[in-house]
């Protein structure tokens, strides 16, 4: 048997070594054409090699530094390795991903420069798990092809600009915290501090010290100064959760913090200047607790200057593919797993669940399904028990409100499901105009 | 009047609206080109670079790739805008002016390479 040396090396050796790792490799000419591109880079940027080949490397890969600092071109011009430079690159469905990229240069024999050769890391995996720990979300983060939700999105942009207070009201689960977060990451203040608070998770005596602090004296225990939220916040924005639960003399307090632009932390002579942005989610309907007089009129003004609706998942039921998809991918990479997706009749239970938890119980059903999971797909019989009870209810025939409604209702949710809640190509199969099929899902309170 | 930008990297359309850094503003009246501008931006953000376009009245965005946040922000600013072209500068433009350059997002996903 002949042995392949690194001197023996033919090019087909090479190719068959360069497509079996895992990093995206290419090689350019000293034009910046592409000259190779193997299987992985494929992989990472969607563009297979005979697209790829011939091609400016910069209208390919996309990279954020190409048109700035081009990692090969600095490494043309200095004839040194670039090593684990971090960037992003801008793939052609318009998704940003996290790469680290190093690049050399390719000599002939003779010692001239005839090219190079780059080879990138997908670090989307890696990225994910700092994001969860540094909760650095932007608004790109927040999954969604709903109505609702794109509404939502476009005016995002001016929200976060404006310095105005933001009401957040949707159930639990829902994501006012990843809304909030990108509303931040997204405005003037995005370099200062986000600070969260649950006001639900704490005793309203030690709230009000924990949202504006003590100083040293103002009770047995203050042994020295605490700076509170607020103070922490500075520069940047406060986000209050279940701001619904704030006892009325907190209330009073806050007010004061957002009509005066100042607070007064527990035992302290002077005010301090409030320089953060407020940003309040709630659960509850405030205007009801105005009206039970458990919540100020005057503090919901003050709070209520941009107030954002955030469906439920069961009003949003035509991004649960969507987010399932999202969520495989995110536990593939978690759990190093292989899992396509759901087989299509536990699809068809998903879709017709309430979620009373929102997106935050789809997640946690999907992370259990991987744990029981041994197989390529998932199934019924890898969801929580319950599911299984929901599988045989839904073969009964449910009350319906006439039999024609009930038998359309139950075309448009079978096609829906077909097309994995596609609504063009339910339409088209339906032969209905997209507009008339969003009447109808709406009608029968699927849109 | 109508006003038609393109991002600009090395005479070819830049690769990514986000990170270039380089426009040719191009003012269009009765059909005519009345007026050429090249502008340079640096380092500037996403949300800055749509800002200085809607501060430039542009009405038509012809550029290559485009992230999500991008379109997003130029649809709410109400500009048109002809994405994930690929190519030279002058040809690009010499194709939009004859009303060769399809005026939708059909090249999504590939890139449209023209030159």
């Amino acid at each position: 048997m002949s042995t392949v040396s690194r001197e023996n090396l033919s090019p087909i050796h090479a190719g068959i070594i360069l497509d079996s790792i895992a990093d995206g490799v290419f090689t350019v000419d000293d034009s910046m054409r592409i000259t190779y591109f193997n299987r992985a880079a494929e992989k990472i940027t969607g563009v297979a090699p005979q697209d790829a080949i011939g091609q400016f490397c910069f209208e390919i890969l996309r990279a954020s530094i190409c048109e700035r600092t081009c990692a090969l071109k600095c490494s043309f011009n200095t004839g040194k390795e670039i090593i684990d430079k971090r960037v992003n690159i801008l793939r052609s469905d318009g998704k940003q991903i996290p790469v680290s990229v190093s690049t050399a240069v390719l000599k002939d024999a003779t010692g001239k420069i005839v090219g190079g050769v780059e080879s990138f890391r997908d670090l989307s995996a890696l990225e994910e798990l700092r994001k969860e720990i540094a909760h650095t979300y932007t608004f790109e983060d927040i999954i969604s092809k709903n109505h609702r939700i794109l509404r939502l999105f476009d005016i995002l942009p001016r929200i976060a600009e404006s310095e105005s207070s933001v009401l957040i009201q949707g159930p639990s689960g829902s994501g006012k915290e990843l809304f909030a977060r990108a509303i931040h990451n997204l405005s003037l203040r995005k370099n200062g501090p986000f600070i969260a608070v649950n006001c639900g998770a704490l005793p309203d005596t030690l709230l009000e010290s924990e949202l504006f602090g003590y100083v040293q004296g103002a009770f047995t225990d203050a042994k020295k100064d605490k700076p509170g939220r607020f103070e922490l916040a500075r520069g940047g924005t406060i986000f209050m959760d279940e701001v619904d639960s704030l006892s009325p003399a907190t209330q009073v307090k806050l007010l004061r913090a957002l009509q005066e632009r100042e607070f007064q932390p527990l035992g302290a002579s002077a005010s301090a200047k409030a320089d953060v942005r407020i940003i309040a989610a709630t659960k509850e309907d405030l205007s009801h607790l105005v009206e039970n007089k458990t919540f100020r009129d005057d503090l919901l003004f003050r709070l209520n200057v941009v107030k954002l609706n955030l469906p439920s998942l069961a009003e949003r039921r035509d991004d649960i593919p969507l987010l399932v998809s999202h969520f495989v991918e995110k536990f593939n990479r978690k759990m190093e797993r292989q899992i396509s997706g759901f087989d299509d009749d536990t699809m068809i239970v998903l879709m017709q669940y309430s979620f009373p938890g929102n997106i935050r119980e789809l997640e946690n059903i999907i992370e259990h399904a991987f744990v029981m999971c041994r197989e390529k797909e998932i199934k019924l019989s890898h969801l929580p028990p319950e599911f299984t009870q929901l599988a045989q209810t839904r073969v009964e025939p449910v009350q319906a409100q006439s039999p024609l409604h009930d038998s359309e209702r139950q075309t448009i949710v079978a096609s829906l499901d077909r097309h994995g809640w596609n609504r063009l190509k339910t339409a088209r199969e339906l032969n209905l105009h997209r507009t008339s099929l969003w009447r109808k899902m709406k009608k029968y309170g699927l849109a | 009047m109508s006003v038609v930008a393109i991002p600009v990297f090395e005479g070819r359309v830049s690769s990514r609206l986000d990170c270039a850094e380089q426009f040719l503003l191009v003012t269009r009246e009765n059909g005519r080109v009345c007026k050429r501008e090249e502008i340079h931006l640096l380092e500037c953000s996403p949300m800055e670079i749509v800002r200085f376009l809607l501060h430039e009245e542009v009405n038509l965005l012809i550029c290559g790739g485009l992230t999500e946040m991008c379109e997003r922000l130029l649809r709410d600013g109400g500009i048109q805008v002809i994405p994930w072209v690929q190519g030279d500068v002058e040809e690009i433009l010499a194709r939009f002016l004859q009303g060769k350059l399809p005026d939708n997002n059909t090249f999504k996903g590939k890139g449209h390479q023209y030159a």
